[in-house]
């Protein structure tokens, strides 16, 4: 799939390198190159560097012909715009925004988009982790999501 | 009339300052504490919001549903895009406009995100600028009926067809009307007798669509200014 990532951050460096190692054709935009650090050095998909709202930047990461689209910025504004203007200009069937403030969420939705709030979801499994006091030590694996749980 | 504006920058202080004088209903939502700070100067305190203009709480607080115009004056682009949509879309406010601070955002904001009137500050001062530069180009001043009609102002170059006729044997195009003519600092009522002189500045409402036909009688008489010689010139 051509899948486009938009903001080069610890989030979507991560996301990035996860479809390029499952084989996809990734391409990273980010308005400043320094992001691009956030990458592993084996990352083979296609970095640019623009302005993310301009529609030439856009064009160029050919978001005419992706299959899917991530917008995780540090913006919400401008992750509920790219993911607007993904779905409804240009027909990117399969678009997912992030939620940077958990207090700005009703905003993804008010646009109808897909959205997921790594704060959130993080602070939420730290509480569960916290409250179930589980015996044995937790290690984390992978950006988090995966937990296992040894026997004492 | 009952206007909220959200950013209290220049523009959006500047804009309930005019309001308020004209006795409409203001409320202005800002959250940033040195802005806030100036404000409190120069506004009336019930005018003032203070808080996210982007969260729908605020919104809500400062009257949304009950405005009628709502103006997005962020310094953000994308901040004011989602606070037209947000307004039309779950608000039903009757009117939205939003500022564009960078020029080439400006495609974003139609439709698509429920803005009614884009103003473009960067993209008029360079026009702007550009007029004061150049003798013989049109220049539109403002876009009425969606872009359909133009009112345009263009000044007559010496070399122009129009120089020297009178107003009636002008063959101005169908859908134009010549609305005024300033002359050395006077504004001239138009008849068909006025008497057209290089350097007049005509004011016009037009057809965007017949714009061009205009621009052939009143500018220079190859009205393609901005053809580089070299153009013609086959690799």
């Amino acid at each position: 799939m051509n899948i486009i990532v938009i903001g080069c951050g610890r989030v979507g460096a991560e996301v990035a390198y996860a479809l390029y190692r499952k084989g996809h054709k990734v391409t990273v935009i980010d308005q400043d190159t320094a992001a691009f650090r956030n990458l592993p050095e084996d990352f083979r998909g296609l970095t640019m560097r623009g302005d993310v709202l301009t529609q030439d930047v856009l064009l160029r990461a050919g978001i005419e012909h992706a299959h899917a689209l991530a917008a995780v910025t540090p913006s919400d504004s401008v992750n509920t715009v790219l993911g607007h203007i993904a779905q409804v200009v240009f027909k990117v069937p399969n678009v997912v925004v992030r939620n940077y403030d958990p207090r700005k969420r009703a905003l993804h939705e008010a646009f109808g988009l897909q959205v997921i709030s790594p704060v959130s979801m993080g602070a939420m499994r730290i509480e569960e982790i916290l409250c179930e006091a589980p015996k044995g030590t937790v290690v984390k694996a992978g950006s988090g999501d995966l937990n296992k749980l040894q026997e004492g | 009339m009952f206007v909220i504006i959200a950013g209290g920058g220049r523009t959006g202080a500047q804009l309930a300052f005019y309001l308020i004088a004209q006795k409409h209903k203001v409320h202005l939502i800002e959250d940033r504490a040195d802005v806030l700070a100036r404000i409190h100067q120069e506004l009336p305190t019930e005018a003032i919001y203070q808080g996210d203009p982007t969260s729908p709480h605020m919104l809500e607080l400062a009257g949304v549903r009950e405005c009628q115009v709502l103006a997005a004056c962020t310094t953000v682009d994308a901040d004011n895009l989602v606070l037209c949509y947000l307004g039309r879309d779950r608000y039903q406010v009757p009117r939205t406009i939003a500022r564009i601070n960078n020029p080439r955002n400006a495609w974003l904001f139609d439709k698509k995100f429920h803005v009614d009137v884009a103003i473009n500050q960067a993209d008029m001062m360079a026009k702007l600028i550009a007029e004061e530069m150049s003798l013989g180009d049109m220049m539109t001043l403002v876009k009425l009926r969606k872009g359909e009609v133009a009112l345009v102002e263009e000044k007559i170059s010496p070399q122009a067809p129009a120089v020297g006729k009178m107003v009636r044997d002008l063959e101005l195009p169908a859908n134009c009307t010549l609305a005024a003519i300033i002359r050395k600092d006077e504004v001239l009522a138009v008849r068909g007798e006025t008497v057209l002189q290089a350097g007049d500045e005509v004011l016009a409402v037009v057809a965007s669509r017949q714009q061009e036909a205009l621009e052939l009688l009143l500018g220079r008489p190859n009205g393609d200014n901005h053809a580089a010689p070299h153009s013609a010139v086959k690799p």
